[in-house]
């Protein structure tokens, strides 16, 4: 090993780093402020993504908007926002095969019922018929109800019947007996997470503070972080550092607890209510290792302390309860908690129990390597983690980003992952453990997990790009490294498939109009926040994106015509030849709309508007009227809204006054099958016509829009209508037309900012047919002929639009629509005031 | 022993101060405008003041630099100011494409070799150099941030007024 | 012959311990989206989420970001 060797095997320039290191340092004169790290221009994300497992298991749609907002030159703003909407069936246990599907019969019948043993109580009397496996368990309890009917002299319960059910159950688990899991059906939830922060960039150093919240029905969390990346003097190393505060607060949601599941009655174990707390922290080091080759490791270091447990997933413990025990628990009226500090679900089985506490480390590289022959970069991963549950996993995952001629980048990806299992894992438990934790959690156990996927993208001058992918994943017992795996009875496999729209203002093609050149003022007077459609943009390749927000919180009367109407008329009347029982209470709306305009000419502009809804309607029961549970607890109805295309047609336009045509249709991408029981089954009780996604019909949209400015003043006004194209939707119904009027006047205060009032009138038909599956029939909204009517509005409203600097082409305006005057159709439950707030950025 | 003291003498040299460029000449450098083989002569600039700047497309500061460049160009023209904007992308083409859409008014250059920068020493992308209109270097600027305008603008103004 | 190769083995270790020099000018190919650390924020923060729904590995990453009650 000589001098030479060592050179040659490290092909480099000499001395660059080192040369820059020391001058730096001496600050000669003549030589300026260090460079910087360069600021980004604003950026946007807005994206989609659909995961769902093998055998109609966990479904859950995720949308997801981003941004990166430069606010000075050393400083910006970042947000992000993402709901998920999650239903589908997840596994709460496991048992050993032969304690579960035991067939039961009917007496006198073929029909064969499958039976866990533990989810049934007395499974073995009454009417049913048992077959082999479980004839040893019905004469045990045979045998033991006899001797509750009359019990022997001085006898106890100890003794023969003990062994006796020992027997029985050492019977029932063959060693090396197959493993199978029992599922729940999770009724559609929704999370939601806004993420807000800022970065602000120092010569060399970039700080980083960011929080944010998680939230839904069952787990709400709130986190924060702090970051420093620091670029060293020769610019080729970058260290990082990184903390993480978060907050948890868990609790249950009734709804799928696991109670309706096994059968015990009179618990009384208290409501759960826990919290938990992490503190995260990382460190790195990136390293420009050549022209074509970068190197990041990094580690990472977390503690967690509280509730650390999964509230749903149960585990069957033998042992736990002696058969004496479960003797006192239904004989002598004992109570739970005197006999074991575990949760009772059923007949040996109890919720999961895991540490307090969990320690976790982790150990990654990240190895960037460019290839220039084939214009692509390959990038490897590898992490090692480690904690103190006893898990430990390695994960492998390479992508190779392949660039094409006209922007595109086609990147297949694959990825490998091996854990090993929690101390306190098993399948199920043949003996109580020591420490007293248990989980049969699939995820804490051991196996591997291969995925593979690719994802395209193409990125477009205008500085957006579009890009979509799919990722295919398989967890697997057989695929773990080493021994120990789980088995395969938890095998599944899941697919994620993604599209999103990205815009990159800093792109070449857009870059120049950040400061200078920015010649695309907001023109034209700013709009109500509430009016659709009424903004044309006047430059062939124009483009714009827009977020509306618009949301209703109703918690007023019912109402018939014009008048307030009582519970009894509602009751006799609302529902047809039924009597009603319940009424609406209360209900929110939020309704989220993005907006992506383009102009391919100066007279003819294309809109897209996704939406996403989110609502809640609460019932309340009639005065006098019968028992019902139907509408206990609410109903919520999340996911994705009917999508509006719209083409903008210029008619007419002068000095102050401006005339368009739309021609709009709205596509049924909503799902209108939102089950009262939150399943979204095929045969569910459907929600009320009110509470579905959409209109599940193509809607025709047309509509005419004037506006006018002189000076300080601006006006205008706007005729449009819904006009359903289809006589009935896929459910057996179609929502009535509608048609609306609304003239609007306003004033500019400062440059800035402006103020607009307007007067709405608008007539909607009542619902056509009827839902051809059944919903509850026991409410006024559930009939169509309680719909529709004739309505006027005011709206009140600001604008903020700034023509020049910093944040030219960006538009915010805020409405408040208040119902006046109103002439239902039938019993309906009355309309209040909804705001909405648009903002719009042009470019 | 002597091996060693080799060794430290070698790595030593590497602390050593280069000849650094303040208050030297323009170095020579193969940088040749697009379509000719023949080098840029920086001496047939001396009477005026130059800005040399070092820029590529991949680097976002220099191209964020490049409007301000040109619009202080065009107003000093007259007092005797011009801009030599050296390109260091490793591939031609992608600087052309991209003067297509955002041309400069100012003489651009092109080194795809690496030979110029190395010889000017450049230790930070982008870099500016202040020539005075004796041909000497007289500062050097790294990097580029748009509160540094005011500061490149005092510069020029300054070395301007010299004769 | 064993300082030698000692002595060897320093230079060498300070040669490779500065890391490959690369000069400010050739940091083009490093500059490329696809040479970033994190070329898909979006995608990686989903693909993020759902493997510490599913797996009990959690963090390494390095981004921020709040729990969730996955079941």
């Amino acid at each position: 090993m000589g001098l030479g060797v060592a050179v040659a095997v490290i092909k480099c320039k000499q001395n660059q780093a080192l040369l820059a290191l020391t001058t730096a340092a001496l600050s000669l004169p003549g030589l300026d402020a260090k460079a910087a790290i360069p600021v980004s221009e604003a950026k946007a994300n807005f994206q989609y993504g659909h995961y769902q497992e093998s055998d109609n298991r966990m479904k859950v749609q995720i949308y997801h908007a981003d941004m990166v907002l430069p606010l000075a030159d050393r400083f910006e703003l970042t947000f992000s926002i993402d709901q998920d909407t999650y239903s589908g069936a997840t596994p709460i246990f496991s048992l050993p095969d032969t304690m579960k599907n035991q067939p039961k019969r009917k007496k006198g019948t073929a029909i064969f019922i499958p039976t866990d043993i533990v989810t049934s109580a007395s499974p073995v009397v009454g009417t049913f018929e048992v077959t082999s496996a479980m004839q040893a368990y019905k004469i045990f309890e045979d045998t033991r109800a006899a001797y509750i009917a009359s019990p022997p002299p001085g006898a106890t319960f100890a003794g023969s019947f003990i062994t006796g059910y020992s027997a029985v159950i050492n019977k029932m688990v063959p060693t090396g007996d197959k493993v199978s899991q029992t599922f729940e059906p999770h009724p559609q939830e929704t999370r939601n997470m806004p993420i807000l922060g800022f970065n602000y960039y120092f010569d060399d150093v970039m700080l980083s503070l960011s929080g944010g919240i998680s939230d839904e029905p069952d787990f709400k969390s709130s986190f924060g972080s702090l970051n420093l990346n620091w670029e060293l003097p020769n610019k080729l190393t970058t260290i990082n550092f990184g903390y993480t505060l978060t907050g948890n607060n868990i609790s249950r949601a009734v709804n799928h607890s696991g109670e309706e599941h096994v059968h015990i009655e009179d618990q009384d174990y208290p409501e759960l209510d826990e919290q938990s707390l992490f503190h995260g922290f990382n460190w790195g080091v990136s390293q420009v290792l050549g022209k074509n080759t970068l190197l990041q490791l990094n580690s990472g270091y977390t503690r967690q302390a509280g509730y650390l447990t999964n509230p749903y997933k149960l585990v069957y413990v033998r042992g736990e309860i002696t058969a004496e025990e479960y003797h006192d628990l239904s004989e002598k009226n004992k109570i739970f908690q005197e006999v074991t500090d575990l949760e009772i679900m059923g007949i040996e089985l109890f919720r999961e129990v895991r540490p307090r506490e969990r320690n976790q480390w982790t150990f990654s590289s990240q190895l960037r390597q460019y290839i220039p022959a084939a214009d692509a970069s390959v990038h490897f991963d590898y992490r090692y983690y480690n904690d103190d549950w006893g898990i430990d996993s390695h994960t492998f995952e390479a992508t190779w980003y392949q660039s094409a001629p006209g922007g595109i980048t086609i990147a297949p990806n694959v990825r490998y992952y091996s854990q090993s299992q929690a101390d306190f894992y098993a399948p199920y438990f043949l003996a109580p453990r020591a420490d007293g934790m248990y989980s049969s959690d699939y995820r804490l156990s051991g196996y591997g997990a291969l995925s593979g996927g690719v994802t395209f993208s193409k990125e477009f001058t205008k500085g957006f790009s579009l890009e979509a992918g799919f990722e295919y994943y398989t967890h697997q017992g057989g695929l773990k490294l080493g021994s120990d795996s789980a088995g395969d009875f938890a095998d599944y496999s899941s697919y994620l498939a993604h599209g999103a729209l990205k815009i990159d203002l800093s792109n070449p093609g857009r870059l120049l109009s950040g400061h200078q050149g920015h010649h695309h003022g907001h023109h034209g007077a700013p709009l109500p926040a509430g009016v659709m459609f009424g903004h044309m943009m006047e430059n062939a390749g124009d483009m714009m994106i827009g977020y509306k927000y618009m949301m209703s919180d109703r918690d007023g009367d019912m109402r018939f015509g014009t008048d307030r109407v009582s519970d009894q008329a509602i009751s006799d009347n609302a529902c047809g030849s039924v009597k009603c029982t319940f009424k609406p209470d209360a209900m929110v709306m939020h309704m989220h709309m993005f907006n992506f305009m383009y102009a391919p000419t100066d007279w003819l502009n294309l809109m897209l508007m996704p939406q996403i809804i989110n609502m809640e309607m609460v019932m309340e029961p009639l005065k006098g009227a019968a028992e019902d549970d139907s509408h206990e607890g609410g109903h919520i109805s999340d996911g994705l809204g009917d999508t509006l295309m719209v083409a903008l047609f210029k008619l007419f336009k002068t000095t102050g006054h401006k005339l368009h045509l739309g021609v709009g249709f709205s596509a049924p991408t909503a799902n209108i099958n939102a089950t009262l029981d939150g399943t979204g089954l095929a045969d569910s009780e459907r929600q009320s016509y009110a509470m579905q996604l959409g209109s599940g019909t193509w809607d025709f949209k047309p509509s005419l829009t004037y506006t006018g400015n002189a000076k300080d003043w601006m006006w205008g006004a706007q005729v449009s209508a819904t006009k359903r194209m289809q006589s009935r939707n896929k459910e057996g119904y179609a929502l009535g037309d509608e048609i609306q009027g609304t003239v609007w006047g306003g004033y500019s205060f400062l440059p800035w900012l402006s103020g607009v009032v307007r007067g709405i009138y608008s007539v909607q038909g009542s619902v056509r047919g009827e839902s051809i599956i059944a919903n509850s029939q026991s409410a006024p909204n559930e009939f169509p002929e309680n719909y529709g009517g004739q309505f006027f509005d005011i709206g009140t409203g600001l604008s903020v639009s700034s023509p020049s600097g910093e944040f030219s082409g960006h538009s915010l305006s805020v409405e408040w629509v208040q119902p006046v005057v109103h002439d239902y159709k039938g019993y309906q439950f009355e309309r209040e005031g909804t705001l909405s707030v648009n903002w719009g950025f042009a470019f | 022993m002597k091996k060693l003291l080799l060794i430290i003498l070698l790595f030593l040299t590497n602390f050593l101060v280069k000849a650094d460029l303040i208050d030297q000449a323009v170095p020579f450098c193969p940088a040749k405008m697009n379509g000719t083989t023949q080098n840029i002569d920086f001496n047939s600039y001396k009477g005026k003041v130059v800005l040399i700047d070092f820029w590529a497309t991949w680097c976002p500061p220099c191209k964020q630099s490049m409007p301000f460049l040109n619009a202080l160009r065009n107003e000093l023209l007259t007092q005797g100011f011009e801009i030599i904007a050296i390109n260091v992308d490793e591939d031609k083409q992608q600087a052309l494409r991209f003067l297509q859409s955002y041309p400069v008014d100012y003489q651009v250059v092109y080194d795809e070799t690496g030979e110029c920068p190395q010889r000017f020493e450049v230790e930070a992308m982008p870099s500016s150099y202040f020539v005075d209109r004796k041909g000497q270097i007289r500062s050097i600027h790294l990097g580029y941030r748009s509160s540094d305008q005011q500061y490149i603008r005092e510069k020029i103004t300054k070395l301007l007024s010299e004769k | 012959m064993n300082i030698l190769y000692f002595r060897s083995f320093i230079v060498f270790l300070f040669f490779s311990l500065q890391g490959c020099s690369v000069a400010p000018w050739e940091r083009g190919n490093l500059a490329k989206k696809n040479m970033a650390i994190t070329v898909n924020s979006g995608l990686s923060a989903l693909r993020d989420h759902a493997f510490t729904s599913k797996e009990a590995s959690q963090g390494g990453y390095g981004g921020a970001g709040g729990g969730c009650g996955c079941n």
